[in-house]
């Protein structure tokens, strides 16, 4: 089925929503209270385009296509309604993006840029509302800025279904907040300020620390547990600090997380900080201790594919033997995103046949003469007094091992994980080089 | 302090229940009989519809909030509430407000709402939730004295 657009004819199905037919064909269309898994909810009015045969302009995330649909987003009329909505959406708003952490990615500042440009009318005082409040899991709120899309409210009502959030009063004063006395608490919480177009929903974790102008990003898979949710790393190098990451954002991919992240996931982009800062080991005394009798290997069940398949030939030249283990915390699955395992590439694991039987490992490890850690906690805290222990490590370990050597983290070596539901994904590197080198090139070396 | 419904109420709110399709749409009668109850909704009695309907407390703040005729704090004094919709208005309403305001401030709190209903009676206002009707400067002094 055809329509037009702009007089450009798209193809699209029946009965499919304008506005998505509109973004899947990257046609530029504003609005703020749709969003592709909240739905829309018609309260923003900004999507309003020009339908051939209608008397008024409509939404567009209301108006389902149909046959030779004639619809118009550039004609000075719809450009005018849209002025008209934007500024009664900018009415009570303090427009101050010189200190608003959102600038940059604010859909109201880019809004303004494209329609707004008009005088106030606005002969009486703005009306106050509530500034930097605290709602609990790391959400600040500043009501002054919001545009009431009410997405932060359908998040918490239709998909935590914890319904901390809502509007209160109305008109004027209408404000989205929470309940006094009560605050903002679901392991999903932060998802809020992503969802939030406008910079009145921020993180604490982020906010103040980065303008996002300055921030790179990169295609990533979450790290945190088996369910490998879609995540944008965002990160820079500035002029006097090592390149650091300063937040994972969730891209979309609506076979797996839609366009949400657990905070757990969120949050841990920290690990990815920690920077090695020990004494590395020289590789030629790793190839001296091969030489021992009795060798066993653990690796971390969260390594790409690619890894493990380096770490499994290697281990098979040596004569090591190999294991993995899974991360299992029963406390953290839900009926949602997060799952009980926390490796993020168990099912890499079984598929490269490597051994995670835990209670063969136990007795090969206490035969042992060599244990060669590949980043596994399990043995990070382990007492191996009598034995040579080797490790490889992403982040900066305490413990006084034999040899230690500092491998480049998820972020700095690209790969490929199969997720709990034996998806397959890879994720990329930062385009900064990691001061640690690759695992696969010191195995390279050792050959 | 927790909030409960007294049996006579209770009894209203079972007989409300079989009026309507869903149970949510008992929010507002649920918040009025709250409100007639202790002369204001309290934080309970909000958590106890919010059990009782199986709906998030926020939601049921959302909704009280949005009315202006719920009151969410205790009142300090009585209340009297003056119609300032047009038929009351175009009967001297205004001139009943300024006399309560002159003479009753002390002891009443007096509010201003919208239309409540009584048209024609205008100008009328409430007296703890009773209508009085035809008003004029001396029936108030024979009311409220």
């Amino acid at each position: 089925m055809k329509i037009i657009i702009d007089d450009r004819a798209v193809e699209c199905e029946e009965g499919a929503l304008l506005i998505e037919v509109m973004l899947k064909n990257s046609i530029e269309i504003p609005h703020f209270c749709y969003q592709e898994d909240l739905g829309a909810d018609g309260n923003c009015r900004m999507c309003m385009v020009d339908i051939k045969g209608m008397k008024r302009p409509q939404i567009a995330c209301n108006t389902f296509v149909s046959e030779n649909l004639e619809v118009s987003t550039i004609s000075e009329n719809i450009t005018e309604v849209k002025r008209s909505i934007l500024e009664l959406e900018l009415l009570n708003h303090p427009v101050d993006c010189a200190i608003c952490d959102q600038a940059g990615e604010c859909k109201l500042q880019d809004y303004y840029m494209d329609f707004g440009l008009y005088d106030s009318h606005l002969t009486t005082a703005k009306t106050k509302k509530g500034k930097h409040i605290d709602l609990g899991s790391n959400v600040m709120l500043d009501q002054e800025r919001c545009v009431l899309c009410t997405r932060c409210t359908r998040f918490t009502s239709n998909i935590t279904k914890t319904g901390e959030l809502g509007i209160i009063g109305r008109g004027d004063s209408a404000r989205v907040g929470i309940a006094p006395g009560r605050e903002l608490n679901n392991p999903y919480a932060m998802n809020v300020v992503e969802l939030c177009p406008v910079g009145a929903l921020t993180s604490k974790d982020f906010r103040f620390k980065q303008r996002v102008w300055f921030l790179d990003s990169t295609k990533s898979i979450c790290h945190g547990c088996s369910r490998g949710c879609n995540i944008h790393v965002d990160y820079n190098e500035t002029k006097y600090s090592d390149e650091k990451i300063h937040r994972f954002r969730a891209r979309r991919n609506n076979k797996i997380n839609q366009s949400f992240l657990c905070d757990y996931g969120r949050l841990s982009y920290t690990e990815l900080n920690e920077s090695f800062n020990g004494e590395v080991s020289h590789v030629k005394d790793l190839a001296d201790l091969l030489k021992e009798d009795k060798k066993l290997a653990l690796v971390s069940p969260s390594m790409s594919l690619q890894q493990l398949q380096a770490i499994k030939s290697f281990c098979k030249n040596n004569a090591i033997e190999l294991f993995s283990l899974a991360y299992i915390d029963d406390s953290f699955g839900d009926e949602w995103l997060r799952t009980n395992d926390m490796s993020a590439n168990f099912a890499g694991v079984k598929e490269l046949e490597i051994n995670y039987d835990e209670g063969k490992f136990n007795s090969s490890l206490q035969d042992a003469h060599v244990v060669i850690n590949f980043d596994h906690k399990y043995l990070k805290n382990m007492d191996l007094n009598n034995k040579r222990v080797v490790h490889f490590a992403t982040s900066h370990v305490d413990s006084d091992y034999e040899l230690i050597f500092a491998i480049a983290d998820f972020a700095h070596d690209s790969g490929t994980i199969i997720n709990c539901d034996g998806i397959r994904q890879d994720f990329y590197a930062t385009k900064y080089e990691s001061s640690n080198p690759r695992l696969v090139d010191i195995l390279e070396e050792l050959r | 302090m927790s909030f409960s419904y007294t049996q006579e109420n209770s009894i209203k709110i079972a007989s409300l229940l079989n009026r309507y399709p869903q149970k949510k749409a008992l929010i507002l009668p649920l918040l009025w009989l709250a409100q007639k109850q202790d002369s204001y909704i309290s934080e309970d009695a909000m958590g106890h519809i919010s059990e009782f309907l199986n709906m998030p407390y926020m939601h049921i703040y959302s909704v009280a909030t949005f009315y202006t005729m719920f009151r969410l704090t205790k009142p300090q004094k009585r209340i009297i509430e003056v119609c300032r919709t047009l038929s009351c208005e175009l009967n001297g309403s205004e001139d009943i407000k300024k006399y309560l305001d002159n003479n009753y401030s002390k002891e009443f709190e007096i509010i201003e709402v919208e239309c409540m209903g009584a048209c024609s009676g205008a100008p009328m206002c409430t007296v703890d939730g009773k209508y009085h009707e035809n008003l004029t400067t001396e029936m108030i002094d024979e009311v409220l004295k």
